[in-house]
């Protein structure tokens, strides 16, 4: 993870961004996949709610641990806000459903 | 209770299978029963430990039951071990105490 | 291919051990607090040693809710926990006209218990919403289970040997003890903290987590909360004063619905015509949380709803939630639950003093270190000092003191706040034994005087406080016996 970066400003903005990416990120990362979870699993309205949000709390870490292990700061921060956007895509695509 | 016992049994069996530990726990008998065995013998107590909270009560609980009785055999193996040999022996014995017990009941 | 493995294993350690150190002393007030709830109704009697009364649920209910018509008439609603087996009275939370209270009511008396205190329920509360005020004491308690979970993860990840060091432990080698021990208590009740922590985390859902309700309901909430729980009817109060019908006939018709025992009732706006009587099934019968509720007209008791989950979903949910609260465990599995319960918090505690123990021995220690050494002993024993000055202080404070119940809650903290103190002051070889041994006497204290041993549940407490007692008075001692330093070692070997 860059040792030869040790202690200096590189070091810590690769720390920095990895950490954002990795709880700020992973979070956005799992809400929006709990929202789209939710619309397009094939369940009725409230039932979906309850794996939706099961998933999402799995989702979570897994993202925060992929921030650090991605092959670099940008491309956790990237990927994670990548990975946001689409769930949120697929969330608003599907739409609401239906009462 | 015949669960208990069997997880015990269970443990102590993992544990002997695992070259580190054995000497230790077998002392004599090492040289007899091969470390392969231990192991399977070790799963198929801990499973067996399963099989018996399952026909004593809904799965739910058998699972919940089962699920904390293990720490706890794993535990007491693993003071013997770190303690006194004699007493991860002593669960061996304690385990098999446990499931005449439970039979006899 | 296994240097990447390695690099990955590293990365999991880094962040195992940073999430863990940030979050860490919060963890273990949760998981002591935690802890300690699984026998909330029983340290609930042990704290109330004057109210020994039992009754049946039908004459409880009908006693609580006349007291309550006299004395809280005007509360939003009455929010009540039938006797059982575990409780002998009536646990309410109600508003006597100036917020909400939560008292022990006499099954008999309908009364509140003559010795004013939380009880079982401040460890409740301290678990999940940490003496802070709604919500940010539930947001940080999400926070900090969210770490859990990752540090579960990344603990797995990291721990090269999981199988293989399985049974190790190597006593009195400094950090390579405390690494064993760590990992011991980390692995050995790994499916209970699994399941614990994010079982937890889906209790605070609504909160932390609300995207996919929100996702299907948009702003339509009470339509949520409806099909959530259609046993339950929620209007709003109409505010024509009407009298509630005998509650009595309305329990035994739930009962008879549900095929169990009613285990919570809900009164929402009493004393108007638009009241509402829920009453639902009790939590220590099965592994689900609200698993049936019925609904009542509360002028007329006629029913207005019936329900008992059948929707596999909800029911995963209702299982999962239940898994957490382990009401419905007897007796033997609740101590399982504690158990196991405290492993997890000696794996919190243990992680913390481990940061402080690898970095001592390898140099030096920071000024950021030095802190975090300090804290250690400050919270790690000053949180335990903390809960038994409340214990302590539910046996000395005089009964009909003012507001005895807060009075209580403040000497815990205040307790804490000076163990903390001290453990800031004081250098860690001398704060350690010295705050052990203050939580060793105080455990003994807490347990010996008059009545402790009246009855079955009495007595439990009292015995576990004991042995608390002499767990830390053994450990304080060994304490107090200057250790020689360990040698400065090789950091290599070090890093598991």
């Amino acid at each position: 993870m860059g040792a030869h970066l040790r202690r200096g400003w590189g070091y810590r903005a690769n720390i920095a961004t990895r950490a954002v990416a990795g709880s700020l990120g992973a979070y956005l990362v799992a809400a929006c996949f709990a929202a789209a979870a939710a619309r397009t699993l094939p369940l009725p309205r409230l039932d979906a709610i309850v794996p939706a949000t099961m998933l999402a709390f799995l989702v979570a870490p897994v993202a925060t641990i992929w921030a650090f292990l991605a092959p670099g700061p940008l491309r956790a921060l990237g990927g994670v806000l990548a990975a946001a956007a689409l769930l949120a895509g697929i969330a608003w695509a599907a739409g609401m459903p239906a009462a | 209770m015949i669960a208990a016992g069997l997880t015990l049994l269970g443990m102590f069996a993992l544990a002997a299978a695992m070259p580190r530990h054995a000497p230790a726990l077998l002392g004599a008998w090492e040289r007899r029963v091969p470390s392969a065995r231990l192991r399977i013998a070790g799963w198929a107590l801990l499973l067996a430990a399963l099989a018996a909270t399952l026909a004593a009560t809904d799965w739910p609980l058998a699972l919940v039951t089962w699920g904390g009785v293990l720490p706890f055999s794993a535990a007491l193996v693993l003071f013997g071990l770190a303690y006194d040999v004699r007493l991860a022996r002593g669960a061996a014995l304690l385990g098999a105490l446990a499931i005449l017990a439970g039979l006899l009941r | 291919m296994s240097a990447v493995r390695d690099g990955a294993r590293q990365a999991m350690a880094w962040l195992h051990g940073w999430t863990g150190l940030l979050l860490g002393w919060v963890l273990f007030v949760m998981c002591l607090g935690g802890t300690l709830s699984v026998f909330k109704p029983e340290i609930g009697r042990w704290m109330r040693p004057e109210t020994i009364a039992t009754a049946d649920r039908a004459t409880a209910l009908t006693a609580a809710t006349s007291w309550l018509t006299k004395n809280a008439p005007n509360s939003f609603g009455w929010y009540l926990t039938l006797p059982n087996d575990r409780m002998n009275t009536v646990e309410a939370t109600y508003d006597p006209g100036t917020g909400f209270v939560y008292r022990a009511l006499d099954p008999v008396s309908g009364a509140p218990a003559p010795r004013e205190t939380l009880g079982g329920e401040f460890f409740y509360r301290l678990h999940f919403e940490l003496q802070l005020p709604f919500p940010w004491g539930r947001l940080l308690a999400s926070l900090a289970a969210m770490v859990l979970l990752l540090g579960l993860i990344t603990g797995i990840i990291a721990h090269r040997r999981i199988f293989k060091d399985f049974f190790t432990f190597r006593p009195a080698k400094g950090q390579r003890s405390w690494l064993d021990g760590h990992n011991a208590v980390g692995v050995l009740a790994l499916p209970f903290h699994l399941m614990i922590s994010f079982t937890g985390l889906l209790t605070l859902a609504t909160l932390n987590m609300p995207w996919a309700i929100s996702a299907n309901y948009g702003k339509d909430m009470a339509a949520m909360f409806q099909a959530f729980q259609p046993g339950q009817i929620d209007r709003p109060a109409m505010g024509k004063p009407a009298p509630l019908a005998p509650l009595a006939p309305m329990l035994a018709e739930a009962e008879r619905r549900l095929g169990k025992p009613v285990g919570r009732v809900t009164i929402a706006h009493p004393g108007d015509a638009a009241a509402v009587v829920t009453m639902f099934r009790d939590d220590a019968r099965q592994i689900a949380y609200a698993a049936g509720a019925v609904s009542f007209d509360g002028t007329t008791g006629r029913v207005l709803a019936d329900f008992t989950e059948n929707r596999p979903a909800l029911q995963t949910y209702g299982v999962a939630y239940g898994l957490h609260l382990a009401r419905f465990a007897p007796l033997a599995t609740r101590w399982l639950y504690f158990l196991c319960g405290a492993m997890l918090t000696l794996a919190v505690a243990s992680g913390m003093v481990l940061w402080v123990v690898k970095r001592r021995e390898r140099a030096p220690l920071s000024l950021g270190n030095r802190i975090v050494e300090r804290l250690n002993a400050g919270v790690l024993a000053g949180v335990p000092i903390g809960c038994v000055a409340f214990l302590l202080a539910n046996r000395l404070l005089p009964l009909g003191m003012a507001d005895r119940a807060g009075a209580e809650v403040s000497v815990a903290l205040w307790s804490a706040a000076a163990a903390l103190a001290l453990g800031a002051v004081l250098a860690p070889k001398r704060s350690w034994p010295l705050l052990l041994t203050l939580l060793a006497l105080g455990c003994a204290a807490a347990a010996l005087p008059g009545g402790a041993f009246a009855d079955s549940v009495q007595a439990s407490v009292s015995l576990t406080l004991l042995a608390a007692a002499f767990a830390f008075g053994w450990l304080g001692f060994r304490q107090w016996r200057p250790r020689p330093a360990p040698t400065r070692r090789r950091t290599r070997e070090q890093l598991a």
